[in-house]
């Protein structure tokens, strides 16, 4: 036995030690130049083996190593050996060649994680426009938004996190047009965050927002590769893990949660027309049932002579409170969502229909729910399954039960009163420090009438206000 | 006094009509009354008519209004309407219909302002006008037919200084001051005889000046825009009996609101608002005995008419 | 504690001041004491208040509160804050909610003043843009009684003499009361914000339109003697008119007017603490907390109706001491020792 098979021996246990033997683990010997020998390990399950033999055959059969980047190619590195970090280097995929007669270690980066391919993401359907939706993989992510703006001022940091699973986080921006302070912003809270494990977005999201108790999201969050390029281009900044096909967008407005790519591929008119119908969908989603409430409870003489008596023909033989009608209501509504969001979208459907049309009549039927209770909160649960983000859709669910309880014991005071705080609440968000309710709050008259009007392409347009990006560039 | 509420009661999937009767000092505190003789309170905020008995209406009507100006609860659209007799008979009257009653005299109202036959009031706009000096009150009238069982409009009930005079104009003669009151989109129809044949008009515009000749003295000027709704056996096709119609029923008309205004200064009632007027015109004419000025002016009305289209027909 | 204003956050903090809380009641009063020339008599108000403004665009930076007048005006204002906030509930339960208890109507009203004046200033700067969607509503509402409009009502002028002009006047000037917080607020516009000249004009205009729309409509619509029973004649309009799918109006104006007045108590007091907090002081909160708890005494002291009634027509002589003469004084006082606000914020922060 040489003094190298010695070597090589003992190394080779020490290496399968410390990574407990696990059984895709893979540490052999062997051969290279000039009888040297070599140890050779990787991951079975994330590499890709046959690439990795064709290198290794043309290392061997072509190079030696009195040339001077002799290691150095697309794939490979050559660094000196560090055991600390081959673990690292191992888990990320990487097939390593440690090289025992120079102490050095040569990296073959040909790793083969699981990933699906990109398609359309499902919670952000359009019309017309691309389908091309991000998925959980670093490279294919990038090359989607790099296929969208090929330029080199686009900017991508990468930074891992969570000391167990090494999560990989990246950022991309646009280097001349990104709000710097927003930047630091990013950039600082990535370094504080110091958790051992990572493995959601919304963990990203908690650390990243700055009001982490507020019911309004204050990131946008997207799977949509078009939308993320436009963000960028307009100055903001992503977030991405290598876990989730989902991006965080930020600094963001409350409006900016309202508006869909629907909107710039069709045309002005409909474009603008949507967009109003949305932001009059989100006052009737917290609205209106407290609306209806406090009317059936307090004000019952602001209706018309034909509709009152309408009315109360109908009401007049419900049991409850109204406020009790509407939450057995409502929450019989939100049960059937979320029994249905998790089925498999055969069976979805059939509880939708159970419960929209069985139960619903049924309730009815019972005598425990008015009609006009149902279509007010038929109207409101359509009023809020109109909004473009999912997250922005919760936040308006839940916020007209607030509303609703106001209305009960106050009627339109309480709402008064609820808006008020709802008003001030908004107000005092920010999105990455710059504020949540822009244009209309500060007033940006010039900027005031895009949350209702989407403008056409040709028409040159300046860059948004909302927060302060570098350069003020046409779009 | 003695109030009558008749409201609708909300079953299972229709509604019945219930009539509640009480006294009281005041209105206030006749519904205090009602309110104990059924099962729930009485909301007034759906209030459509309001129909006051013509002996009540002889000393003012401000004392008994009161109370729907200063609840904010109640509803100020609803009508105020005079009726002949007893009220309660009108109420009574109203069980064997299918609509509410309510519902049925606002109709009634609503369907004569259209055609003019009654002005515009509603409760606040009653008040309104009970406040200005320069101008009176004039309120639908309704009687009951012979049977007892269909109300109708029996015309205008004429007020003088916020009380009625008693005195009532019939229907034909109550579109005359829709006429001299003329608001937009309302039609008011005349029909004479030319000739011993029918001649009915439906006046589509009216145009009006008012002009203070002299103190004691005051000029009418209305210019109508006329359509020929009816005019049987003698056609128009030749064109120069167009004037000629025109003149004919310009004097016609002249002379109903000569007689209407006659009408009204006898009782001191300014209803067109005269005094309104020459408060702006001529303020030294007005003065706290207006109404006393108006029954002795010398009112001169002058009517232009102006025949516009005549139908499908020549 | 610091802010610093663009020219649009300038007038929109101001704008919540001047209307806010007067501009449901102040008609009935202006054209009870002026009569029929009362919306002449607005103009010849408005003119004079334009004048009084551009003095103080001229001299606020003569504008320094000292002590004793720092004291003054705090007392002042809470007094006047507390009135407001009374009036409000008032108005409120006897239009809306009739049988909500005094004291949950109050914290209704000061709950969300208290919630934005422990928030950042910015909260409060910036709120005020809020109160132009409602005046679009409002006006909207109005216009549909035009229907009943009578156009005679304004006239003849000359029907009112020498005693109504002067009444009209005094109450015309009250609708500008608050002039104050202009010279207040003024100093904290950043400085290459240009006001003088075109962008107050059209601020004062905007002021006077509101008003003078107001003034317009209702006396258009109210007989003269009606005004002597009808102390929100705003209300009373949108009261009467009926649309297809609402009948009372007034209360959803009422709701408006709720949210408005929250507006301004927020603004009001950020003006407050723009002057207490002037020099560094200690429990900032506590202190806020404090001022709103005594104002929901004073308030729930104020609030029935005649002790309101009695106040609302002596309290033209607020415009008069604190808008008009005490500033002038102040201005008078600085400018004769060649103090001026810049040389004072170097001394005293």
């Amino acid at each position: 036995m040489t003094e190298q098979q010695d070597q090589q021996q003992i190394i080779l246990t020490k290496l399968k030690n410390s990574f407990y033997n696990s059984a895709d683990f893979v540490a052999k010997p062997i051969s290279w130049w000039d009888n040297e020998i070599a140890i050779l390990c990787f991951y079975s399950s994330i590499v890709n083996k046959a690439d990795v033999e064709r290198i290794m055959y043309f290392f061997k059969e072509h190079i030696r190593d009195d040339n001077l980047y002799w290691g150095e190619s697309v794939y490979t590195t050559v660094i000196p050996l560090d055991e600390k970090q081959l673990a690292k280097f191992l888990c990320d995929g990487e097939t390593v060649v440690v090289r025992l007669k120079t102490k050095e270690m040569i990296r073959i980066s040909l790793p083969e994680m699981a990933y699906r391919q990109t398609d359309e993401p499902t919670s952000e359907h359009v019309l017309q426009g691309s389908r091309e939706g991000l998925v959980e993989n670093f490279d294919v992510n990038l090359s989607l938004i790099r296929k969208r703006i090929k330029s080199h001022k686009l900017v991508v940091k990468q930074k891992s996190i969570g000391d167990e699973t090494n999560t990989t986080v990246y950022y991309f921006y646009m280097a001349d047009l990104v709000d710097e302070e927003a930047l630091q912003l990013i950039e600082q809270r990535l370094d504080n965050i110091k958790i051992d494990i990572l493995y959601s977005v919304g963990q990203l999201t908690d650390y990243l927002e700055d009001h982490v108790w507020s019911p309004f999201p204050q990131l946008l969050k997207t799977e949509r590769s078009d939308r993320i390029a436009a963000g960028v281009l307009e100055g903001r900044i992503a977030v991405i893990s290598d876990l989730s096909s989902t991006a965080l967008i930020g600094p963001v407005s409350f409006f900016t949660f309202y508006q869909t790519p629907d909107d710039f591929n069709g045309r002005a008119i409909t474009g603008s027309f949507y967009r109003m119908l949305r932001i009059f969908s989100f006052i009737l989603a917290i609205f209106l049932p407290a609306f209806y409430i406090a009317v059936i409870s307090f004000h019952f003489e602001i209706l018309p002579l034909e509709l009152s008596n309408q009315i109360k023909t109908d009401i007049n033989n419900i049991p409850y409170r109204p406020i009790l009608e509407a939450f057995i209501l409502e929450l019989t509504l939100e049960l059937i969502r979320e029994a249905s969001i998790r089925l498999p979208t055969a069976v979805g459907q059939t509880i939708g229909i159970v419960g929209g049309l069985v139960i619903g009549d049924a309730i009815v039927n019972a005598g425990l729910v008015s009609n006009m209770m149902v279509i007010v909160v038929a109207f409101t649960a359509i009023g809020s399954f109109v909004i473009p983000s999912t997250e922005m859709n919760g936040t308006v669910r839940i916020m007209r039960f607030p509303f609703m309880i106001l209305a009960s014991f106050f009627g339109f005071l309480g709402i008064a009163f609820g808006a008020a705080i709802l008003l001030i609440h908004l107000l005092n968000l920010t999105s990455l420090k710059r504020p949540y309710f822009t244009p209309l709050i500060p007033f940006l008259p010039k900027e005031l009438y895009k949350i209702f009007i989407r403008e056409p392409f040709f028409k040159p347009g300046k860059q948004v206000k909302s927060f302060s990006p570098k350069e003020d560039r046409k779009l | 006094m003695k109030g009558i509420y008749a409201y609708s009661e909300a079953l299972q999937d229709s509604t019945e009509i219930t009539v509640i009767e009480a006294e009281g000092k005041s209105p206030r505190e006749v519904r205090l009354n009602a309110e104990m003789k059924v099962e729930q309170s009485i909301d007034l905020s759906m209030l459509s008519a309001f129909i006051l008995g013509e002996d009540l209406a002889t000393d003012g009507l401000e004392k008994y209004l009161d109370v729907f100006y200063r609840d904010p609860y109640n509803s100020l659209t609803a009508f105020v309407v005079i009726a002949k007799g007893s009220v309660k008979d009108y109420i009574d009257a109203s069980k064997s219909w299918s609509a509410e009653a309510g519902e049925y005299y606002s109709r009634l109202i609503r369907s004569a302002e259209i055609l003019s036959y009654v002005p515009e009031y509603t409760l606040q706009t009653t008040g309104a006008t009970l406040n200005s000096k320069g101008t009176d009150l004039v309120l639908p009238y309704i009687t009951l037919d012979e049977k007892q069982q269909r109300p109708q409009l029996g015309g205008v009930a004429l007020f003088s200084k916020g009380k009625y005079t008693g005195r009532v104009l019939k229907p034909d003669q109550s579109k005359v001051i829709g006429l001299l009151l003329q608001k937009k989109g309302r039609k008011i129809q005349f029909s004479f005889f030319y000739n011993n044949k029918p001649l009915s008009i439906t006046v589509m515009d009216v145009k009006k000046k008012w002009k203070v000749t002299s103190s004691n003295s005051i000029k009418l000027d209305y210019d109508l825009q006329m359509d020929i709704q009816e005019l049987s056996g003698d056609n128009l096709t030749d064109t120069k009996k167009i004037p000629e119609i025109e003149k004919f029923l310009e004097q016609k008309i002249t002379e109903e609101i000569e007689k209407v205004i006659t009408v009204l200064q006898e009782e001191k009632s300014d209803v067109l608002g005269v005094g309104n007027f020459v408060r702006v015109a001529k303020p030294e004419m007005f003065d706290e005995n207006w109404h006393e000025t108006f029954a002795e002016l010398d009112i001169a009305v002058n009517v232009k008419g102006k025949i516009l289209k005549v139908g499908i027909i020549k | 504690m610091k802010i610093s204003l663009s020219r649009i956050q300038f007038f929109m903090l101001l704008f919540p001041l001047f209307t806010g809380f007067v501009y449901i009641s102040i008609q009935s009063i202006i054209i009870d004491s002026g009569k029929r020339a009362a919306w002449l008599i607005f103009i010849v108000a408005s003119i004079l208040v334009y004048l009084l403004f551009i003095l103080y665009e001229k001299t606020y930076k003569y504008f320094i509160l000292g002590k004793v007048s720092s004291v003054i005006y705090q007392i002042y204002w809470l007094f006047h804050l507390s009135l407001l906030v009374s009036y409000t509930i008032f108005v409120v339960s006897t239009w809306m909610s009739p049988n909500t208890p005094k004291y949950a109507l109050l914290l209704m009203l000061l709950i969300p003043s208290l919630y934005a004046s422990l928030s950042r200033a910015e909260t409060a700067v910036n709120i005020g843009a809020i109160f132009g969607t409602f005046i679009i509503f409002f006006i909207i509402f109005i216009l549909n009684a035009a229907d009943d409009f009578e156009y005679r009502n304004l006239v003849p002028t000359s029907e009112s003499g020498l005693k109504e002009w002067i009444w009209g006047l005094i109450y015309s000037f009250s609708a500008y009361r608050n002039m104050e917080c202009y010279l207040i607020l003024r100093k904290y516009v950043m400085k290459n914000e240009k006001i003088a000249g075109k962008p107050l004009f059209y601020f004062v205009f905007l002021l006077f339109f509101m008003y003078m729309f107001s003034i317009i409509t209702v006396s258009l619509y109210f007989s003269l003697d009606e005004f002597r029973f009808i102390s929100e004649p705003l209300l009373y309009i949108l009261h009467t008119q009926e649309v297809t799918f609402i009948k009372r109006l007034d209360l959803i104006f009422v709701f408006f007017w709720v949210l408005i007045t929250i507006i301004t108590i927020i603004n009001f007091i950020l003006v407050v603490k723009l002057v207490h907090f002037k020099k560094k002081r200690k429990y900032t909160k506590m202190r806020i907390v404090l001022y709103h708890i005594l104002i929901f005494i004073f308030a729930y002291y104020f609030a029935n109706f005649a002790d309101l009634q009695w106040i609302r027509v002596r309290y033209w002589i607020t415009f008069p001491i604190f808008g008009v003469l005490l500033p002038i004084m102040i201005i008078t006082w600085n400018k004769v020792r060649g103090r001026t606000i810049f040389d004072s914020s170097n001394s005293s922060s």
